[in-house]
């Protein structure tokens, strides 16, 4: 069995962490600092430690949040990655480390330049996205492991997904209880997205891709087939976020040159 | 046959093909990010290189570095060495940190010498990365290169010249700067399993040989950098962008490798430096 791992804190993008969504001299330096790599470097140590106990074989972390990693156990990393790397080998998907920054919720993308994302008019966060992708491949959320109000959106999708505060004790239980790879009530079809950024300027930059259309200031609309469409969707939308970031350097109060 | 202890072992040091490092949100070496964070990746993986060398008997591991070390972390039993003047004195050749040549899709920071200027580079008429450049050398000295660890891509080119070659994949490029890299602990761990088995089976392992006469032909970025090359004695320009020159042997070709660096050198320097 294999467990695919997607780390976060608040307020920074899982999916668009890596060479798509934020330009190469990019950091976040009050984030990355040494006390929050380390105390996220245990937290998947830990999930890792409580995944084995239960039998699985291994692990795939998605380091979408900054890692200390000369302390990682023996595992293998996604790092730089552009969307998520599942297939059908994995048997589940654990989030950790939502919220943990200390924020109010997991948000959409990174909250300064995309404030709100809608599935067919249901608010989706980017925690939600992610976990609505893997359902549709059929990978289950296994356990969302952070602050209850970071999950408040997905619960509203997958009302089943257990929210776990102890990772290494709560998670093997969890595990074993795979077995309710229930298939969700997913949307199918056509799935209407609307993105609305923070400033005009992203919502110019997002509406030159091409079946990416201007509602009006501040929103764009796409319309895919089915989750993995409207995924897709939600990754492309980096290119605009790393765009307006190359042109406008100071759009993020964490960006540094 | 030689003793263990006799062998000495010469190992070429790249950063970009270390785990973790991808040019990516970190890890790019010299534009901010974390060049910190990819050095210390570096000097862990140069010190399991080491560890393992010397648990498989080798007497004398040289260390060539063409990015800093973190010192302080660099543990004993090696020398550093910043040029390869030691390489025919050493009885094998073993790469770490390697990365595939310019322009190969799905490979960690593809490049060969500069992502800015070399576009292509063939040696009679064979596509070469760093890998090929420097393990010919070697081959000019009756060195074999039995080892390389860095990524997938990498390890395939290092096969496609040297197929009895020992490798320890450390990552997978997903594209150019995102991969499933292998965690410190995985890949000290691929690394050390591989450099044993390198020494163990040395002598299975023939040197890269590139007869002569030896011509390399370079495809630049800019016209203006073909152009420029063709200035230097010898090397002529063959169309807009590819210059071209014949050595009579490797090793002459490889100093004129070497000498590409001074005309071209300028279009390296990052803007803002002032020169």
């Amino acid at each position: 069995m294999k467990l695919y791992i997607m780390t976060d804190m608040s307020r920074i993008s899982a999916v668009l962490w890596g060479g798509l969504g934020l330009p190469p001299w990019f950091n976040f330096p009050e984030l990355v600092g040494g006390d929050l790599r380390r105390t996220m470097t245990r937290e998947v140590n830990r999930a890792v430690r409580g995944a084995r106990a239960a039998g699985i074989s291994e692990c795939v972390v998605h380091e979408a949040s900054p890692l200390d990693w000369p302390l990682l156990e023996d595992i293998a990393v996604v790092r730089g990655g552009e969307t998520l790397y599942l297939d059908d080998s994995f048997s589940g998907i654990l989030f950790a480390g939502q919220g943990m920054a200390g924020h109010v919720r997991s948000t959409t993308g990174v909250e300064k330049n995309l404030q709100e994302i809608k599935w067919n008019g249901r608010r989706v966060d980017e925690l939600t996205v992610c976990a609505l992708y893997a359902a549709s491949l059929g990978i289950p959320t296994v356990a969302v492991h952070g602050v209850p109000c970071a999950v408040e959106t997905l619960l509203e999708w997958l009302p089943d997904v257990p929210v776990i505060q102890d990772i290494e004790n709560e998670l093997p239980e969890k595990l074993r209880q795979v077995s309710f790879r229930h298939s969700p009530d997913l949307p199918g079809g056509e799935i209407i997205t609307r993105f609305r950024f923070r400033v005009h300027q992203l919502a110019n930059f997002h509406s030159r891709l091409p079946g990416v259309f201007r509602i009006d200031d501040v929103t764009t609309e796409t319309r895919s087939e089915g989750i993995s469409g409207a995924f897709s969707d939600y990754c492309r939308s980096g290119l605009a976020v790393a765009a307006d970031w190359l042109e406008n350097a100071g759009v993020h109060s964490s960006c540094r040159k | 046959m030689r003793k263990m202890n006799d062998i000495g072992l010469f190992v070429e040091v790249d950063l970009e093909g270390v785990s973790g490092v991808v040019y990516g949100g970190y890890g790019l070496p010299y534009a901010g990010g974390n060049r910190k964070e990819a050095e210390l990746l570096m000097t862990l993986e140069a010190n399991a290189l080491v560890e393992g060398a010397r648990q498989a008997g080798a007497g004398r591991v040289l260390l060539q570095q063409s990015h800093p070390f973190q010192r302080e972390y660099l543990a004993g039993g090696c020398e550093v060495v910043h040029d390869s003047a030691q390489l025919p004195d050493c009885s094998a050749l073993a790469f770490l940190g390697r990365h595939a040549r310019a322009g190969v899709s799905n490979a960690v920071f593809s490049h060969t010498g500069s992502t800015r200027s070399v576009l292509s580079l063939r040696v009679n008429g064979v596509e070469f990365g760093e890998f090929g450049l420097f393990a010919a050398l070697a081959g000019s000295y009756g060195v074999p290169a039995i080892f390389v660890s860095g990524d997938a891509a990498a390890a395939r080119e290092a096969k496609s010249l040297v197929p009895e070659i020992e490798t320890a994949v450390v990552s997978e490029g997903f594209g150019n700067h995102g991969a499933l890299c292998a965690s410190p602990r995985r890949a000290h761990r691929l690394i050390r399993e591989g450099i044993e088995r390198a020494l163990s089976r040395r002598d299975s392992i023939p040197p890269l040989v590139v007869p002569g006469p030896v011509t390399v032909e370079y495809t630049f970025l800019y016209p203006a950098q073909a152009a420029r090359f063709a200035r230097v004695t010898g090397v002529s320009q063959k169309d807009g962008r590819t210059a071209v020159y014949t050595a009579s042997d490797y090793q002459e070709a490889y100093r004129m490798y070497l000498a590409a660096s001074l005309p071209l050198i300028w279009w390296d320097y990052p803007r803002g430096s002032g020169i």
